[in-house]
């Protein structure tokens, strides 16, 4: 599945985490390729989150977090004076439960343009329509748009949360988690989704089911206590792990 | 490892609590002193009930009461914004800020009636001119020009160290009642702090900024009306020879305790339904 015409979009080079003196991520070093998903996997507690939440720059509302080492966006150097609310619109984010607003589905979805200025009706209309049916959700909401979400299932509100991300058109786009929540159905819907976005966008997708990493993505990467223990392709990381701990627990002895 | 950071919090937590209450005791030992050399200085003692009535014509004007404590409630608002969106929670001068707050809060509403006399007592030339000032309840309402300022004074403070603290705590509250994932949901999408505050923050917590608001108010309105009426009663006992700004006074911070208890009440259900 890795071509050689894809590039690299995300190197991270020698990361590391603290939570005050707690130390959550150890000397990470890795590349993510421009329109594949990348899938972390790894036991509850490894720091899956806490390296996601890195990327875009999430973690520095958390007091007491401090990090050494590189991120790189599209070959820039992500530092203090990083303008984060630019970059956050580059990286959008999607989280383990779907968080919706107190407003109608259409403002959900209009919510990233508004913000960026656009007003025109007819432009927000199509801006919606649009995200709305790349997640597959058009038909069953095209009736209640100006209605409040919280009729939606569980699943409905998660991929409106995934339609609303991408009205900001990100070009990578962080799964956090995004099935924690929801029933095996609902689950497949996302994964089915998360397979086709891949060809127009960057996937980063943190989880603990390891199943669901092996379906959904390209390239995976294992994390134990804070360590990336291995990084390569899915294919290969699933069949023939390197590392002994990746092999216990891809085969389930371990987490 | 857990334990032993809560335990470095909780021992910074008395280490500023106790330099909050320092600061303020030593405030208020100041004040009393500077009482009781007006008192020296006036060479003619009186009464504590003199001392008392003398404090309700600061605190009798409906209007004065009310711009002053909106006033004082909207800087209130203003500074919980900055400590709790600006400030880093780790931030020492906003953990000391919030141990002072903690203290001032929990004191009772007249106490802060005999700070603004004491206030009042010390700018005053001497005490005999300022008990002259206000002879008979008649003059309530009528402030002499030479004493404005520090009638003024008095009051500004009293309203800033009464109606603020109260007005802080339930706008940090109110604000803190506003879930991370809200907050990180707007972020992720590229929404800057003023936008995450404006669209998603001040919604939600508005209803409970209002009550707390109303709250304090209803706090300084009592002050005035007890204050009132510790004057009148000193000159009659007759229910006849309550002052009408008594009344008005109690009416208005029963109202606006009520209305903003309704507040929470109607709020709380509201969001019970929604979640």
């Amino acid at each position: 599945m890795l071509s050689e015409n894809k590039q690299s979009i995300l190197s991270i080079r020698n990361l590391n985490i603290w939570y005050g003196d707690k130390q959550i991520l150890r000397d990470l070093s890795f590349e993510v390729q421009q329109r594949q998903v990348t899938a972390f996997i790894g036991p509850a507690n490894c720091g899956k989150s806490t390296l996601v939440r890195c990327i875009n720059r999430l973690n520095d509302f958390t007091p007491n977090f401090r990090f050494t080492g590189e991120i790189l966006f599209k070959g820039t150097l992500l530092g203090a004076s990083t303008d984060t609310t630019a970059l956050r619109k580059q990286i959008g984010m999607v989280f383990r439960k779907p968080t919706l607003f107190r407003c109608s589905i259409y403002e959900n979805v209009a919510y990233g343009a508004r913000i960026s200025g656009v007003s025109r009706s007819t432009a927000l209309d199509a801006i919606v329509e649009k995200n709305l049916r790349k997640t597959g959700l058009w038909g069953e909401v095209e009736n209640i748009l100006e209605e409040t979400p919280e009729q939606l299932s569980t699943g409905q509100r998660q991929l409106l949360c995934i339609a609303r991300a991408l009205a900001v058109e990100p070009e990578v786009l962080i799964f956090d988690e995004p099935c924690g929540e929801l029933d095996p159905i609902e689950t497949v819907k996302i994964e089915t989704l998360v397979r086709d976005l891949a060809d127009d966008y960057t996937l980063i997708f943190a989880t603990n089911k390891r199943r669901q990493a092996a379906r959904v993505s390209d390239v995976a990467g294992f994390l134990y206590s804070g360590e990336l223990v291995e990084f390569g392709a899915t294919e290969r990381l699933f069949t023939n792990p390197q590392d002994n701990r990746t092999e216990q627990y891809v085969t389930g002895r371990l987490g | 490892m857990n334990s032993m950071t809560t335990r470095a919090e909780r021992k910074q937590k008395i280490v500023l609590q106790s330099i909050a209450f320092i600061i303020l005791g030593v405030a208020f030992i100041f004040l009393w002193h500077e009482l009781k050399n007006a008192r020296a200085t006036s060479g003619q003692p009186a009464s504590e009930a003199i001392l008392l009535s003398a404090l309700s014509p600061l605190f009798n004007n409906l209007y004065i009461v009310l711009s002053m404590s909106l006033l004082a409630i909207l800087f209130g608002i203003a500074f919980a914004f900055y400590l709790e969106e600006w400030l880093p929670a780790t931030n020492w001068i906003r953990r000391l800020i919030e141990s002072l707050i903690a203290i001032l809060t929990g004191i009772p509403s007249i106490a802060y009636g005999i700070l603004a006399i004491l206030i009042f007592f010390s700018y005053a030339d001497t005490l005999k001119e300022a008990i002259e000032a206000f002879p008979l309840p008649e003059n309530i309402g009528t402030i002499p020009s030479q004493i404005e300022t520090t009638v003024f004074y008095a009051e500004v403070l009293t309203f800033i160290l009464m109606v603020m603290p109260l007005t802080i705590k339930t706008t940090q509250e109110a604000l803190r009642s506003v879930a991370t994932p809200i907050r990180e949901a707007a972020y992720v999408l590229g929404a800057n702090q003023w936008q995450v505050l404006t669209r998603q923050v001040v919604p939600i917590a508005f209803t409970r900024i209002l009550a707390g608001g109303c709250r304090a108010m209803s706090r300084a309105f009592a002050m005035a009306a007890l204050l009132i009426g510790i004057y009148t009663w000193h000159y009659t006992t007759e229910l006849r020879g309550m002052s009408g700004r008594f009344i008005l006074f109690l009416t208005v911070a029963l109202f606006l305790s009520i209305f903003s208890s309704t507040l929470i009440w109607v709020h709380g259900s509201n969001s019970a339904q929604h979640s």
